[in-house]
């Protein structure tokens, strides 16, 4: 019994006493004077501060704003960038010519194009939208075809000597074996789409939690920007969990 | 024991080397932040750097420019910067009641005549009674621009969204984009639009109820800085009066500031006449903190008024920095 619940919560229970261990150390630099209290706030207040975000400040409603905007870019990017990747698979001349391309766009500022949305979507959450989409779903795409290559071709050609199509071909061989990097593109889509939304949020006064936690920092509400920020980070934190729960259902584990 | 006319001469011109190699008294140096480049009252510093008042007082500043509000303050609480210039009361006063360390050290702006609003020439918006549903821009949240803006949203008595655009070359952008509905400038930026009849002019920062008498914009520096270097304080704002002074009288002033603010030199009559006149930019003159720490308590920025005590302690270093 005892090995079976070390092995199941032993990981999680490390972690949470790695944040504990994190929070515990600042908690002792700040008290003890080594850094400000101004610039870094002590746990215990960040943690004080989650009440009057919910009650005054409307944590709820920023939460499922950021929420939404991050789900739909990548359910959008998903829809998409997959077939996109296998399109690149299928035809190796596209895939050769613009994997460079698409790889390239990854590593640019996309976040900057977001006065560009504001002005073809107004000032709406669809500006977050869009631009998470276009983040997200280049690692799909990159990530759909790579793992679509990596399948074995010794199990295309079973498949094919028993008479398979091209359609069964891809869903009892292709997907299957590209899924795990599939979902490895989805994982990073979701926290690329996120950093951007969030990012937006902060600069362009949309709401959700990166105008919250611009909000707090503007009033000088210190702790509670702290804790907006750690709102941030468990999202992005639920976000992983949901995937990977979606990817053991996928895969009947 | 004798010594030798050799080794005198030799002792002699060692110590005359040694004095000649010696370094100038050094400058005390200010890392300074200054909003919105460009602006008249924000150019003091800068012009009487060029003109040498602060070097007379042994004083040297490493400008920066930013775009005003929190990043300005902050950068001023965690000591990266020694002086923020410019900033808005109401954000100041919101990190004084919460502890911080920041020292009000002078007034930089009292009523808004400097501040205008716009829109495009072709907006359907003809007045501040047009603004239901519409966007009104400001710098950044607790600057006097957001301020004044809150008091002309509420003035037009119309549900408008406040939107934090950044500095004015920012929200032009965005007002002619169309991202924006109406803008926020300061002269004389962006005037040259207004005579092309590209934009139009809505309301002018005064229009707003008691922004005329109301002080709206402060010099801030740290704690440390107030404790440690007060004496080379003192000599900041004596260059800095002094630079004013030359700034509202001085004849190479128009080219300077000209040249500077890429503006044509015939404009800094307007600005010293009609736009900011001299007592607008006083250094020791507070007005209307009432008034402000109320529209603090509703933007949240404060719990409550300051009490006495804290309004007095608050208050204290511009006094005693611009006797």
């Amino acid at each position: 019994m005892g090995t079976r619940i070390g092995c199941s919560w032993g990981p999680a229970l490390a972690g949470l006493a790695g944040v504990a261990g994190v929070a515990l150390a600042l908690q002792a630099v700040v008290d003890t004077g080594l850094v400000s209290p101004f610039m870094i706030s002590p746990p215990t207040k960040i943690a004080g501060a989650f009440g009057e975000l919910v009650s005054g400040e409307g944590l709820g409603k920023a939460f499922l704003l950021t929420f939404g905007a991050t789900f739909a870019a990548s359910a959008l990017a998903t829809l998409v960038a997959t077939p996109a990747g296998y399109l690149l698979y299928r035809c190796p001349l596209l895939g050769r010519s613009y994997e460079s391309w698409i790889g390239a766009l990854f590593s640019a500022p996309i976040v900057l194009l977001y006065p560009m949305f504001l002005v073809i979507f107004g000032r709406s959450v669809l500006v977050g939208i869009a631009t998470g989409f276009l983040v997200g779903a280049v690692p799909i795409v990159l990530k759909t075809r790579e793992g679509f290559l990596a399948a074995p071709p010794v199990l295309i050609n079973v498949a094919r000597s028993f008479g398979a199509s091209d359609r069964e071909v891809l869903r009892k061989v292709l997907l299957p074996a590209a899924r795990p990097f599939i979902f490895t593109g989805v994982r990073l889509c979701l926290i690329y789409s996120m950093i951007n939304i969030v990012g937006i949020e902060f600069l362009a006064n949309l709401g959700g939690l990166g105008y919250l936690v611009g909000e707090m920092y503007d009033r000088y509400e210190i702790p509670a920007m702290y804790a907006a920020t750690v709102c941030v980070i468990l999202t992005s934190a639920l976000f992983y969990v949901l995937s990977a729960r979606v990817e053991r259902w996928l895969s009947g584990r | 024991m004798k010594i030798s006319r050799t080794c005198l001469t030799a002792a002699i011109a060692a110590l005359a080397l040694v004095a000649a190699g010696r370094p100038a008294a050094a400058l005390d140096k200010f890392t300074v932040a200054a909003p919105q480049k460009g602006f008249w009252d924000t150019a003091f510093p800068y012009l009487g750097q060029e003109k040498g008042f602060f070097k007379e007082q042994g004083i040297e500043l490493d400008i920066q420019w930013t775009e005003g509000g929190a990043d300005t303050q902050q950068a001023v609480i965690t000591g990266s910067i020694d002086i923020g210039l410019a900033t808005g009361l109401l954000g100041v006063l919101s990190a004084y009641a919460k502890g911080a360390p920041v020292m009000l050290a002078s007034s930089e702006m009292t009523g808004a005549s400097d501040l205008y609003w716009y829109v495009k020439a072709d907006s359907p918006i003809k007045s501040l009674a047009d603004l239901e549903g519409k966007t009104v821009a400001y710098s950044r949240p607790g600057s006097s621009s957001n301020t004044i803006a809150a008091a002309l949203v509420k003035l037009s008595g119309k549900n408008a969204k406040l939107v934090s655009a950044g500095g004015a070359p920012a929200t032009l952008t965005q007002v002619m984009s169309g991202q924006i509905d109406v803008g926020w400038s300061a002269v004389p930026i962006n005037l040259n639009l207004v005579d092309e009849k590209k934009i139009r002019v809505l309301a002018l920062g005064n229009d707003a109820p008691g922004a005329a008498d109301q002080t709206v914009r402060v010099n801030i520096t740290n704690a440390d800085v107030y404790k440690n270097r007060h004496e080379a304080l003192k000599r900041f704002f004596v260059a800095y009066q002094k630079s004013i002074d030359w700034a509202y009288s001085g004849n190479d002033v128009p080219e300077m500031y000209g040249k500077f603010a890429g503006v044509s030199p015939s404009v800094v009559e307007q600005l010293r006449t009609k736009f900011t006149p001299k007592p607008a930019v006083a250094l020791n003159r507070m007005s209307g903190l009432d008034v402000t720490m109320r529209e603090a308590v509703e933007a949240k920025r404060l719990a409550a008024p300051l009490t006495p005590d804290q309004q007095k302690g608050l208050l204290a270093p511009m006094k005693d920095l611009n006797p």
